[in-house]
């Protein structure tokens, strides 16, 4: 196996990973908070607003995770350079600007939900800027595939 | 606007198969097959030089510009 190769399976383990604690969070999240409440002694009345953050912001980020995992198994296949690598980076990036909103709508707040919207809007920007290398790339590789 | 390779023409004007061009210009017969089609998008001068040698005729006979919308 290629070094590359193995970047990308770890990657894959560590994506389907954070999609499994992303979900059992969707269930254990309340419970957590009123734990770290009681643990670091915060008003209880945080809970209510970090709540409504996570589960707007969760559902887009395990959608955004799925498809990427469906990106890295393209990459694993060594299908790098195709069209549906570029649609799969455009929707990624759509779902991590969805999330960024949410963030900033129903966590403004509290400060690291602010820091973490302008981290997924970012990625949100350098995934629009990948796709459209992507979409140019492919363009260069059916013209080199096409030339006899 | 499109430009057209008359492979196959030429190919039935000297009487010769897919399968025998593609062993003598030294390019394989699904490469052959994409210009035959007209599905290239563009044409090395090697490639064409060794197409006019084993087809014996000019760049000019194997290429033709069409008037009409791009495949």
């Amino acid at each position: 196996m290629k070094n590359s190769n193995i970047i990308t399976a770890v990657l894959f383990g560590f994506t389907v990973l954070t999609m499994a604690v992303l979900f059992v969070g969707l269930f254990c999240f309340p419970q957590a908070m009123q734990f770290y409440c009681g643990y670091t002694e915060r008003p209880e009345a945080i809970i209510p607003g970090v709540l409504r953050a996570y589960y707007f912001v969760t559902p887009p980020t395990i959608v955004g995770l799925g498809f990427l995992c469906v990106l890295l198994r393209n990459l694993l296949k060594e299908e790098v350079f195709e069209q549906k690598n570029v649609t799969l980076l455009r929707i990624i990036g759509m779902l991590a600007f969805a999330a960024s909103v949410f963030c900033g709508v129903f966590g403004y707040r509290y400060l690291p939900i602010i820091i973490c919207g302008i981290a997924g809007l970012f990625i949100s920007l350098i995934l629009a800027v990948l796709s459209a290398l992507f979409s140019a790339a492919c363009r260069i590789k059916d013209e080199n595939d096409l030339t006899v | 606007m499109r430009i057209v390779l008359n492979l196959d023409i030429m190919m039935a004007k000297k009487r010769i198969s897919l399968g025998e061009l593609s062993q003598r210009v030294g390019i394989t017969m699904a490469n052959l097959s994409i210009l035959k089609n007209n599905k290239a998008k563009a044409i090395r001068f090697s490639t064409l030089e060794a197409l006019c040698r084993e087809l014996d005729c000019q760049p000019g006979d194997l290429l033709s510009y069409e008037e009409g919308e791009d495949e």
